[in-house]
């Protein structure tokens, strides 16, 4: 019975050696990530088989080595780049390789109005305003969007709302709470959502 | 005397002295070319602390500074004209401006604010003078292809070189901060083309 025992034993120790060295070389093939997670599957597959006979043995006979029966049960975890479609910000990219670069968003020129999604959506900015300045002495965006201006430059008009303070109470100039265009109205660059959203805006507005 | 004069006139004289002449006219000529040219830099410019912590501050944070091509225009690449007779002219002005610095009229930043719209105005009218002169060293506007320009960029051009617009009269505060425009006068908005 012992040496039925030892003999299992070298059975586990070789499959755990050519489990390790599989798992060794999935490391270093790591460009191909569909094909070393086959390989991974099969050899866990393999080991997975002889290790509850072991377990339930070395159960019933003397001290077992749980660690050993541990590894073989559940493998370790690595060099699987399946994250069921969440990925990290690095993207699926082993720990050794450097992360690529992201795509730098790429603010469009200039283009038509762009519709508003729902009611009292603040407009988006359809064109650049790299270098608006919005200072204490000087508005950019007012230099189209204000009364005196609008209509020359053919931009939209700034909304009368801009005019009262938080009390509801007009004034002469734009509201201190609304000067500063960019808290709500943005610039928006091409880029798909990460999510799939399914929002549609009411009737009426479009 | 008749022959002390011809003595002074003799063949070797006057050789030495117009080869003479010609050395000390290069050297003279030549540093005071690369003085001039010393002046004509953007260390130069920001080697005042005035011009250094206002102006140069703003202008890194602008177009003028970083772009996508990489060209980058400096102070006198817009300050200075390139021509000879007009940087003289501007250069003799400039004279001015070192005596204001000895002054420390706008060594503060705040008087440096309280001073800003009188320079500002300056500038704006030595640019409109010069039909934005330094401006078209790079922005000429008969080399402007407006099919290329974005649909809000292309009927403004059009119609402002119509009305015999220059450059400086819209694009103000491109590359600096603008001043406070309150105390301008009703003229002088107009004038600068400001609502």
């Amino acid at each position: 019975m012992r040496a039925y025992i030892m003999k299992n034993k070298v059975v586990l120790t070789i499959a755990l050696t050519f489990f390790m060295l599989g798992s060794t070389t999935n490391t270093l093939a790591e460009d191909t990530p569909s094909a070393t997670t086959k390989t991974e599957t099969t050899s866990t597959e393999k080991v997975s088989k002889e290790a509850p006979d072991v377990a339930k043995k070395s159960e019933q006979e003397k001290a077992p080595e749980p660690k050993k029966v541990k590894v073989m049960t559940k493998p370790i975890e690595k060099t699987v780049y399946d994250f069921s479609g969440v990925n990290s910000l690095r993207g699926n990219n082993g720990l050794k390789e450097m992360a690529l670069p992201t795509k730098s968003k790429q603010l469009p020129a200039d283009r038509a109005p762009i519709e508003r999604n729902y009611f009292q959506q603040p407009p988006l900015v359809p064109h650049r305003v790299r270098e608006y300045q919005i200072t204490i002495n000087n508005n950019k965006c007012l230099a189209c969007h204000s009364w005196k201006t609008y209509q020359k430059s053919g931009a939209t008009k700034i909304s009368q709302t801009h005019f009262e303070d938080r009390e509801g109470n007009a004034q002469s100039t734009v509201a201190a709470r609304r000067y500063f265009c960019n808290q709500c109205h943005v610039p928006q660059v091409d880029a798909k959502p990460l999510v799939e959203n399914e929002f549609k805006p009411v009737d009426d507005l479009k | 005397m008749f022959a002390r004069t011809k003595r002074f006139l003799s063949k070797r004289s006057v050789i030495s002295v117009v080869i003479m002449g010609f050395i000390t006219g290069v050297i003279f000529w030549g540093g005071f070319n690369t003085a001039l040219e010393i002046t004509n830099t953007e260390e130069f410019c920001i080697s005042c602390h005035e011009m250094k912590e206002n102006v140069y501050v703003e202008y890194r944070q602008t177009i003028h500074y970083q772009n996508r091509t990489g060209v980058r225009a400096t102070c006198p690449d817009c300050h200075v004209p390139k021509e000879w007779t007009h940087k003289m002219i501007r250069k003799i002005e400039a004279s001015r401006e070192v005596f204001h610095k000895i002054l420390g009229t706008i060594d503060t930043p705040k008087k440096f604010r309280d001073y800003r719209l009188t320079m500002a105005k300056s500038e704006w009218r030595r640019m409109k003078k010069a039909d934005s002169r330094e401006c078209r060293n790079c922005h000429e506007y008969g080399s402007m292809d407006y099919s290329m320009q974005s649909r809000r960029a292309s009927p403004q051009h059009i119609a402002g070189f119509k009305e015999g617009k220059t450059c400086i009269d819209c694009h103000k505060g491109i590359a600096h901060k603008m001043p406070d425009t309150k105390a301008l006068t009703p003229e002088e908005r107009k004038e600068f083309n400001l609502n």
